[in-house]
């Protein structure tokens, strides 16, 4: 009998006790309720809160309170915040970011089941996975896609280039047309060209990281190519290697002095608000970045939601994750904000699949690549774009610039 | 001063007033700039005028729709009662360190010195700790509490104590003032410069802070102007360049203002200590 009770206690025990990890997992469709912080870095922060009347409406016991927080510091506040234990319920990353940020270990893991991996492009998923885990849900996406001028291409009578020898025919015949320089390339020298360069390391077979994310690989015989066709563009004359740098994108572009670059989407609205929608329509094309020997990748970019492991409100932080997460939720938000979705389903509504210049943004998303998601990246990148302005301007080989960068980031380490 | 020779006169006038032009024209042109639209800043950034001068409608967003009314009233209360708390303690130490003796002044003198080779970076974690366990996070009192007494303030205040000659205090002594009266009554009197240059240092750095209202903050309704302007102008996909500048003129106006009416002051505090 004694040991009956025992047992009978054991099983008592171990369901509840199965019950209450169930319930810690499960998020349950009850309205949210209390208070419910939301940091977000950039203009996204200004539009969201009249953006959630649906939910808030839906959830009338919540109170949603979103604070923009400038994305420059949006680290360094969110890190001092962590260290402290002030941090709020629930933030919006970068990708840029996310790695070193996640390797805080302040976020919580995302819940057995809560989505589903395949709903999202794969790559944009695995920003948020570390050593097999999630700790975050993509929201929004995007990749580089190759942005020309097609009237311009017509004059000169080329189409979008599919490989790299084909670019520098593509070049070849712009700069015959007069224009001066036909490939932009980013020329600030900073982390941005590394992540540039990313894609064209990657187009060849490269990558700056093994497999595992253990060790550098930033000098390979791949990469050395691959910033030596990089190079290439500018000592061919293709490119300049000072411009158009910052706000000279668009006059740049609109005057003909480019004709090419491989950029995100909101190129296409830069575009519309300087020279209007129609302009767009008759002057701007786009097309899946030239492929290297080992294909076509473009530059990895996306926004996802991560709830803190010592939020207040973690029930009403996943509430409004799944939210956000909606197709349809998506789709306007896109319409709202001009955010491309992280949710393939949302691809399919008539908003983005009307419109023919997000064509080349769909297929880049399947195959995009993302920066190394190790902690010490921002460091690495950072150094890596500073010493590509040597390739671009002829003062050092590429095999010396990557031997250097690796020792570099052999130093630095990988942080995670 | 013997008289220059008019050439030469003629020359250095020129020469100072090409120097003011070139130092002048980036203010130009954000001046400008603040009249622009997000189209017209687009399509020609190198432009200087604006389509129209007439258009304030940056202006107005930031007021209306941007909160910058609430970020200037914290402004304001937060660059106000650090100018007059470095005011009344940077004074009290400045005189307790120059004309009171006590053990071991030289090492409180060099300790105030030492904070100020102290880069503000490895400061602020610690700081918001102790904010954070004084239960004070989210508040204006947080951000005041770290520059409520500035090591320059004292330091400044403390140099131009030492030029008080000491017979008047002594004097006062002997007849029998006390060392709050003394303070108030002869010494306040005589460093006015000081208290001056005190004012408008401490006005301009608590006026420019930035990273410390902002882990402070834990909501919108606690930024002040700098932390609000860097939000106000991030647009979708890129920075609204027109609210950044019209923001950066809304910004600048009060140093300006201030600049203007205590100059003298200031090029004192930037000589150092203004003494003579």
């Amino acid at each position: 009998m004694k040991h009956f009770v025992h047992a009978a206690a054991l099983l008592a025990a171990t369901t509840l006790t199965t019950q209450v990890s169930v319930a810690q997992n499960a998020i349950d469709d009850a309205p949210a309720m209390g208070t419910l912080q939301v940091w977000i870095g950039g203009a996204e922060g200004e539009k969201l809160p009249a953006f959630l009347a649906d939910f808030e409406a839906a959830n009338p016991e919540l109170d949603v309170q979103v604070t923009q927080i400038p994305s420059d510091q949006f680290d360094t506040k969110l890190l001092t915040a962590i260290a402290a234990g002030t941090v709020p319920d629930l933030v919006r990353l970068y990708s840029q970011s996310q790695s070193a940020l996640m390797a805080s270990g302040a976020f919580a893991e995302v819940p057995d089941g809560f989505v589903d991996p395949d709903d999202f492009f794969t790559n944009t998923y695995n920003t948020n996975v570390k050593n097999g885990v999630a700790y975050g849900v993509p929201w929004d996406a995007y990749a580089t896609i190759f942005q020309y001028r097609k009237d311009l291409a017509e004059k000169a009578g080329v189409e979008a280039p599919k490989t790299w020898e084909e670019l520098k025919t593509f070049a070849a015949a712009m700069k015959a047309q007069g224009v001066e320089w036909p490939i932009s390339l980013d020329v600030g020298y900073d982390i941005y060209n590394a992540q540039g360069l990313n894609e064209f390391v990657h187009q060849n077979g490269g990558s700056f990281v093994n497999a595992d994310n253990t060790a550098w690989t930033i000098n390979t015989p791949e990469n050395i190519a691959a910033l030596d066709y990089w190079g290439s563009l500018i000592s061919e004359g293709y490119a300049s290697p000072d411009g158009p740098k910052f706000l000279d994108t668009v006059p740049w572009f609109t005057s003909g002095q480019i004709a090419a670059k491989d950029n995100g989407p909101w190129l296409e609205q830069w575009l519309a608000q300087a020279n209007g929608a129609d302009w767009v329509k008759t002057h701007l094309a786009t097309a899946e970045v030239p492929a290297g020997p080992a294909g076509s990748f473009s530059a990895l970019g996306s926004g996802s939601l991560a709830v803190l492991k010592d939020a207040k409100n973690a029930d009403a932080a996943w509430k409004l994750v799944r939210y956000l997460t909606q197709p349809e939720t998506q789709i306007a938000w896109y319409k709202a904000f001009g955010s491309l979705p992280a949710v393939k389903a949302a691809w399919d509504d008539p908003a983005i699949a009307s419109n023919p210049l997000l064509d080349a943004e769909r297929k880049a998303l399947q195959t995009a690549v993302d920066i190394p998601q190790v902690s010490t990246w921002p460091q690495v990148g950072t150094y890596l774009g500073q010493q590509m302005e040597l390739v671009a301007r002829g003062q050092a080989s590429a095999q010396d610039v990557l031997n250097d960068v690796q020792s570099f980031a052999e130093g630095a380490g990988l942080g995670n | 001063m013997s008289k220059s020779h008019p050439v030469v006169t003629a020359t250095l006038y020129g020469l100072l007033t090409t120097g003011a032009v070139i130092a002048l024209l980036p203010f130009v042109w954000v001046l400008f700039g603040a009249f622009k639209s997000q189209a017209e800043i687009m399509s020609a950034p190198g432009a200087w005028l604006p389509h129209s001068f007439a258009n304030v409608s940056n202006f107005v967003t930031l007021f209306t729709e941007r909160m910058f009314g609430r970020y200037m009233v914290n402004s304001l209360i937060v660059s106000g009662a650090t100018v007059v708390t470095n005011v009344l303690f940077a004074t009290m130490a400045g005189y307790a360190l120059a004309k009171l003796e006590f053990p071991g002044h030289k090492l409180v003198f060099g300790c105030v010195l030492a904070a100020m080779m102290v880069p503000y970076i490895a400061l602020f974690v610690p700081q918001f700790f102790i904010i954070v366990q004084m239960g004070l996070v989210n508040s204006l009192t947080a951000v005041v509490l770290p520059i409520a007494v500035m090591p320059i303030g004292v330091f400044i205040m403390r140099q131009f104590a030492d030029s008080v000659p000491d017979e008047l205090l002594e004097a006062a002594r002997l007849d029998g003032a006390g060392e709050f009266v003394i303070f108030f009554k002869i010494f306040l009197p005589l460093v006015g410069p000081a208290i001056a240059t005190v004012a408008i240092i401490t006005f301009l750095n608590s006026w420019n802070y930035f990273l410390w209202p902002l882990i402070v903050a834990q909501n919108q309704d606690t930024y002040t102007l700098p932390v609000g302007l860097a939000v106000a102008s991030q647009g979708a996909k890129s920075t609204d360049y027109g609210l950044l500048l019209a923001g950066a003129i809304v910004v600048l106006l009060p140093v300006l203002i201030l600049f203007l009416f205590l100059q003298k002051y200031f090029v004192q505090g930037i000589a150092g200590t203004g003494i003579k």
